[in-house]
């Protein structure tokens, strides 16, 4: 049998409170210091106990985008586990398991012959060694790296990494529980594996998820604070920036509601700080009064809006891109704001400095639109260039004249930003003011202050588009086959059919609209005119992009792939619909 | 001590008070600007911000930086304008439909927190911005516009309430007497805490049960040295005194942390005051390599 090297996907699958998230993290973190590109993903239910969960974790030789559906190692920690996804496994792959505790019969594996079963004493091994229940986790770890035929000591590094804030003795446990799961099948398993580890000289690379990278990206970019009411799946940018807030002197606040929330960073950045909030969709339809208060006030603001399906409570924690016409459309009355889609943990990261930037340059509200794949999901990624997210200050008052106390905060400008003074400033005095106001800031109904003010907040939005510059990304060859016309992480799943689809000999592109306001309505049109087929493709039921580029453009793509039952897209998937439609 | 010699008409602006003639905001209005004088703010020194309501036009009416948000939703603003930059001085004005209503759930929090701003609410028992609807204080079986066989619900009882969630600084006034709120306002703001100071008023145009000679026969001061504010069950049995008599002044007052103080990140110096300049992630980074 030909031996396949570095590239493999590896799956586990047990009860939620089993571990196993951290399980997938540190084989993420293993493989990609043997120099190869990795991609994991989780399934988990809405609990906290119980339920079925799995992580994937891919490997490859080259950078990978979004895992496959098939997978060469199946870890089962229970039966549900093996009755769902033992089908997946490719011919010569293996199910590794705890026989003391599941019975593996052949009609649960659809009595497959094509696969082998290699029962590792998960729990007897850990508990001889003195560890605990859920160490069957690192028996697995050792038990999988064993059939990779992958050097044992990738492991020492990432154990240390992981526990090594429990203590030395914790560390040494773990690594002894994995060589002895690494031993056990070394010595048990008597055939050739066919797929193998080789690792590869390669420079460092980062595994991050898109939540991770945001919240660092949002700290880099200068936040100070940050406020937010816990939801999936937006909790870990909280939960990231509360962590380093000793390390970087902001403030988080976990406030009493969303509503609280987005008011709290209003507050903030009024004071004179950068301030975002973060959620999803539910939470965001909370925040919407408050968009429109920053709007209003001209208030620098950003917000995260960590999509998953809805409507309501919908699917907590599965992906979709549902939102896109909510955000755009969010809060009552006509103003404009900016919306920005990242598609990977790196856009994620400089994207979060720029909007920082922006909204406190253009004394704008800017809405970062992402989804549970990409917050939740962990990608190798090339270290980030700080060199490259670079802090621009700007829309500040600045010295204004000696005893002056009235300040025209609200006056006309050319491009719509009236430099603003702070709370505090001699010189600076004016009242922000929810309702329509004058230059001063207070209420007023005439039609000329309305007009002014009306024109004066939209013409901050050319502004921001002429800062900008361009904002599609493409990729692949010019004059393909295929485009695929796309946003946020269903670029990912693209960008892994054009892999596919090369390999195939077919020639695709994508054109990724990063930013869906200000619309980039000239550069969609040239590709779309200019493209031999595109097709939309995005996460969810009604092709919301696709309206949007009709409503700016006036074009439809040729062909529309659309998924809504809360994965994101496997490339399989996006392959199979090129090949109907070409 | 005040810089120079101020006088509560330096506060005004060039706009004037578009209140009903007899209205209680005006006595709040004064008895806040004469409060500032005598503190001797400059306009710059200091922010109001303001929820929505009758009470929230004030917004207009005092020279100072203001920030005049939602409905319900002064708090939220004051607070996080204060965590970025707790120098400054802020004072939230609201009204009994805007605080214990729309935003009841960010007053109990902000009892709890016990951020250093300053509440005062503007208490006349109903809505006056939308024409006499009834508000969480109206009076049960007071017909409004929006209850017109009466209010079926128990008032809030704010003072209480306040008390209850851990106010550190649970005062009322009263809007005819602006010379005891004047007073009440400047211990508010003294106050090292989040400090509410309930003021009845009477709605000369919608509310006409809670007049001002209805308060004026019920209010009474507490007399220092005579009511112990810093006992919490006496506190609750005087916030309870609603029908004959009425308490006005301190009701309680602890000295508990603030949450400014319990934040390790600004005890060093505000968030305003940190530079953007040199910040760098990559020892940060490094850990996810």
């Amino acid at each position: 049998m030909n031996q396949v090297i570095n590239r493999f996907t590896w799956k586990i699958g047990g009860a939620a409170g089993d571990g196993i998230m951290v399980t997938g993290a540190m084989l993420s973190k293993i493989f990609t210091r043997a120099g190869l590109w990795v991609t994991d993903y989780s399934e988990y239910p809405s609990l906290i106990r119980g339920g079925h969960n799995t992580q994937v974790v891919q490997v490859d030789e080259e950078q990978i985008f979004t895992h496959d559906q098939g997978n060469e190692i199946l870890v089962a920690l229970n039966e549900e586990t093996v009755r769902l996804h033992a089908s997946e496994i490719s011919p010569g792959g293996v199910i590794i398991y705890d026989d003391a505790r599941l019975k593996i019969l052949p009609a649960m594996i659809g009595n497959r012959e094509d696969i082998d079963l290699m029962a590792v004493p998960f729990q007897k091994i850990a508990s001889d060694l003195g560890g605990k229940d859920i160490m069957r986790n690192t028996v697995a770890l050792g038990a999988s790296l064993a059939f990779l035929d992958a050097p044992f000591n990738l492991i020492e590094g990432v154990m240390q990494d992981t526990f090594g804030d429990k203590g030395e003795k914790i560390v040494k446990l773990n690594i002894n529980i994995a060589r002895a799961g690494y031993d056990f099948v070394k010595s048990n398993f008597k055939k050739t594996f066919p797929w193998l580890i080789k690792p590869k000289k390669q420079e460092t690379h980062m595994v991050i998820s898109g939540n991770e990278a945001m919240a660092l990206g949002l700290l880099q970019g200068g936040l100070k604070f940050y406020a937010a009411y816990p939801m999936t799946p937006a909790s870990s940018i909280l939960i990231t920036l509360a962590e380093l807030a000793p390390v970087y002197g902001h403030v988080t606040k976990h406030a009493e509601d969303e509503i609280a929330a987005v008011n709290l960073a209003i507050g903030a950045a009024f004071a004179g700080v950068r301030s975002a909030t973060g959620t999803s969709g539910g939470g965001f339809c909370l925040m919407t009064e408050g968009l429109g208060l920053a709007a209003e006030t001209e208030t620098p603001l950003v917000i995260v809006n960590a999509q998953r399906p809805g409507p309501s409570t919908g699917l907590p924690t599965w992906t979709e891109q549902g939102d896109l016409r909510f955000v755009m459309h969010a809060s009552q009355g006509d103003f404009p704001r900016v919306i920005s889609a990242p598609a990977d943990p790196t856009q994620a990261f400089y994207e979060s400095v720029r909007a920082l930037n922006i909204a406190e340059k253009f004394h704008m509200q800017v809405i970062m639109l992402t989804d549970k794949y990409l917050a939740e999901s962990h990608w190798t990624t090339p270290e980030f260039d700080l060199t490259k997210a670079k802090i621009e200050q700007g829309g500040f008052l600045e010295n204004p004249p000696k005893g002056q106390v009235f300040y025209q905060r609200y006056a006309d400008s050319p491009n719509g930003v009236t430099p603003r003074s702070l709370p505090g400033q001699p010189g600076g005095v004016f009242t922000a003011n929810s309702d329509e106001h004058s230059p001063l800031g207070y209420s007023t109904e005439s039609s000329e202050d309305r007009e002014l003010q009306v024109e004066k907040r939209a013409k901050k939005l050319e502004a921001v588009k002429a800062f900008l510059g361009e904002t599609v990304v493409k990729e692949g060859p010019e004059n393909s086959d295929v485009t695929f016309v796309t946003w946020g992480s269903a670029t990912q799943s693209c960008r892994e059919a054009l892999r596919k689809l090369k390999v195939m000999g077919v020639n695709a592109n994508i054109l990724q609209i990063l930013y869906i306001l200000p619309f980039p309505a000239d550069a969609v049109s040239r590709v779309l005119k200019n493209s031999k087929k595109t097709i939309l493709v995005e996460n969810n039921f009604s092709g919301q992009l696709g309206g949007v580029i009709r409503e700016f453009t006036g074009l439809k793509c040729d062909a529309e792939l659309l998924k809504y039952d809360g994965r994101p897209f496997w490339p399989e998937e996006i392959v199979d619909f090129v090949k109907k439609v070409i | 001590m005040p810089k120079t010699q101020k006088d509560f008409n330096d506060y005004n602006t060039e706009v004037k008070p578009t209140w009903c003639p007899g209205c209680g905001d005006f006595g709040i209005w004064t008895a806040l600007r004469m409060a500032i004088a005598d503190l001797g703010w400059e306009p710059h020194d200091f922010l109001v911000v303001y929820g929505i309501g009758c009470s929230g036009n004030m917004a207009n009416f005092v020279k100072s930086y203001g920030f005049h948000g939602l409905h319900g939703r002064a708090l939220p603003v004051a607070i996080g304008a204060k965590l970025a930059n707790q120098d400054l001085k802020i004072i939230v004005l609201g009204g009994d439909g805007d605080g214990y209503g729309e935003g009841g759930n960010h007053f109990i929090h902000a009892l709890r927190g016990n951020v250093d701003i300053t509440y005062i609410v503007h208490d006349n028992q109903v809505y006056g911005l939308t024409k006499g609807q009834m508000s969480p204080t109206t009076e049960q079986g007071q017909p409004t516009s929006s209850t017109p066989e009466g209010v079926i619900e128990q008032p809030i009882n704010p003072v209480a309430l306040a008390v209850a969630a851990g106010g550190t600084f649970v005062a009322q006034g009263f809007a005819g007497d602006t010379l005891q709120l004047r007073e009440l306002i400047k211990q508010a703001i003294a106050h090292p805490g989040f400090a509410h100071v309930n003021v009845l008023q009477p709605c000369v145009t919608f509310n006409h049960h809670n007049t001002f000679s209805w308060f004026m026969k019920r209010v009474y001061k507490l007399e220092p040295g005579k009511y112990e504010s810093g006992n919490k069950l006496k506190a609750f049995e005087k916030a309870l005194e609603w029908g004959e008599k009425i308490p006005t002044g301190i009701i309680y007052q602890e000295i508990r942390h603030t949450y400014e103080q319990d934040v390790s990140e600004l005890k060093k110096q505000s968030l305003l005051r940190q530079a953007l300049k040199k910040i760098d992630i990559s020892k940060t980074l490094a850990k996810f390599s």
